[in-house]
């Protein structure tokens, strides 16, 4: 899951959330798609609460 | 010799004391465009006159002010006649302004427009050649001026809204006649040397037109349409349009705005991320609760098949009961009759199944009897 970066995972846990309300999905599926859409979410948690930032000024070599 | 120190005041008087007796000075004629324009609520009017390269500071004293026929606005190109002032308080001068005359459109103006119409022509503002703005950067470049308001802006606002990107500061002079080459030059620098910044963010804080000038200058557009990273422009406040603004991949109102188009917001994000993950939660739920109701009610169903079937076998087992005890033989002897058997115990019904000197048994209601047939008769015999 750690090799997902943020938007992916956003983006897989938007498909989870689509592929569930389609509403044709078995509940074998739609249990595997949860866990799925849980994992993702706890990834975008994780990278959110644990998100650095640098900021840095930088100047033009002449 | 070491000279005496003079106080400040001393200085600025003395200055003020050339300038005010130099008698070119008394009755300047001088020609411009106005900038910074303020009409104050004590009815004097403050304004620069400036060409491309330099300004000065007016003043406009309300009695003039008054007898004026038109308003005064920026990029209008005058002549003014005045007489030059030093404010020995602040150390800076300025012109008395004594008469004012209108000239055509400001240069300034002409200029803009003729390097829109040039640019645009080339194609250097058409749709397809803007590239969207990434939603998700790892990094955002800034180039403006290190010191201005825009730079504290923009910081203020990345901040707050993501804690995940990371920033670069390229400062570069935004303003005067050297401004236009180092923001061209420094654009063009960065695409050349660095890969990992995803958004520049190029622009300055609010000012006069002049001030403005350099992001409509021919080098910095033809930097922004060069580069290959996206570019947000965000010059001054919501009514100034400069070129840079045309050519940039998107155009931010001001350095706030431009700051808010570069990130998203991550306290945004989380929400948007609780609200999915709650919103799968009680999908799945549903689902489950529906195949609970499911399983129940298939159960509930086959269980009262079952019922019915046993109902139905019981009330069969009831009517053959009825059958059998109505046609129980038994009943039939207790009337009175009797039945007569051959030895191998079928039952005789007609007197042709009889033969003289046979054995039979006869079964009673409490017994039988073995008997031996003497004659046998028909009804017909009479």
């Amino acid at each position: 899951m750690d090799k997902y970066k943020f938007e992916e995972s956003l983006a897989k846990l938007q498909e989870a959330c689509d592929r569930m309300k389609a509403g044709d999905i078995s509940l074998e599926e739609a249990i595997a798609c949860y866990n799925e859409g849980k994992e993702h979410y706890r990834n975008c948690k994780d990278i959110l609460e644990n998100a650095t930032q640098t900021i840095e000024i930088l100047e033009r070599d002449e | 010799m070491a000279l005496r120190p003079v106080t400040v005041t001393q200085l600025n008087e003395y200055i003020g004391r050339i300038i005010g007796t130099d008698p070119l000075l008394a009755a300047v004629v001088v020609k411009g465009e106005i900038s910074n324009l303020k009409y104050h609520s004590t009815g004097h009017v403050y304004f620069s006159i400036v060409d491309a390269a330099s300004k000065i500071a007016c003043f406009l004293n309300r009695s003039i002010a008054e007898t004026m026929t038109y308003p005064l606005e920026d990029g209008m190109e005058v002549t003014i006649t005045g007489q030059v002032n030093v404010f020995s308080k602040n150390g800076s001068y300025s012109i008395y302004v004594k008469h004012i005359d209108r000239e055509g459109a400001g240069a300034l103006a002409a200029a803009f427009e003729e390097m829109k119409n040039k640019l645009c022509k080339e194609g250097l503002f058409d749709q397809k050649y803007k590239k969207p703005i990434p939603k998700f950067p790892k990094k955002v470049g800034i180039v403006t001026s290190s010191t201005g308001a825009a730079v504290e802006d923009i910081l203020k606002i990345l901040k707050t809204r993501n804690n995940m990107v990371d920033i670069s500061i390229f400062p570069v002079l935004v303003q005067g006649p050297a401004a236009a080459g180092d923001i061209s030059a420094m654009i063009d620098y960065i695409n050349e040397n660095y890969d990992d910044i995803d958004t520049l963010i190029v622009g300055r804080g609010g000012g006069s037109a002049d001030d403005l000038w350099a992001f409509n200058e021919e080098a910095v557009a033809r930097s922004i349409f060069r580069s290959r990273i996206p570019i947000i422009s965000a010059v001054g406040h919501e009514i100034d349009f400069t070129i840079s603004d045309l050519v940039a991949d998107l155009r931010a109102e001001t350095p706030t705005a431009a700051a808010q188009l570069a990130v998203p917001d991550v306290r945004e994000l989380a929400d948007t991320a609780d609200s999915m993950y709650e919103n799968l939660y009680v999908h799945l739920t549903n689902k489950v609760m529906y195949n609970r109701l499911r399983v129940d009610n298939l159960i509930k169903e086959l269980a009262s098949d079952v019922h019915r079937r046993l109902d139905k076998c019981s009330s069969q087992l009831e009517n053959a009961l009825l059958v059998l005890e109505e046609n129980n033989p038994v009943k039939i002897l207790e009337s009175g009759f009797s039945v007569i058997t051959d030895e191998s115990d079928r039952v005789i019904d007609s007197v042709n199944e009889l033969r003289v000197d046979g054995n039979y048994r006869i079964t009673l209601k409490d017994g039988f009897a073995d008997c031996v047939i003497t004659e046998i008769g028909s009804d017909s015999d009479g």
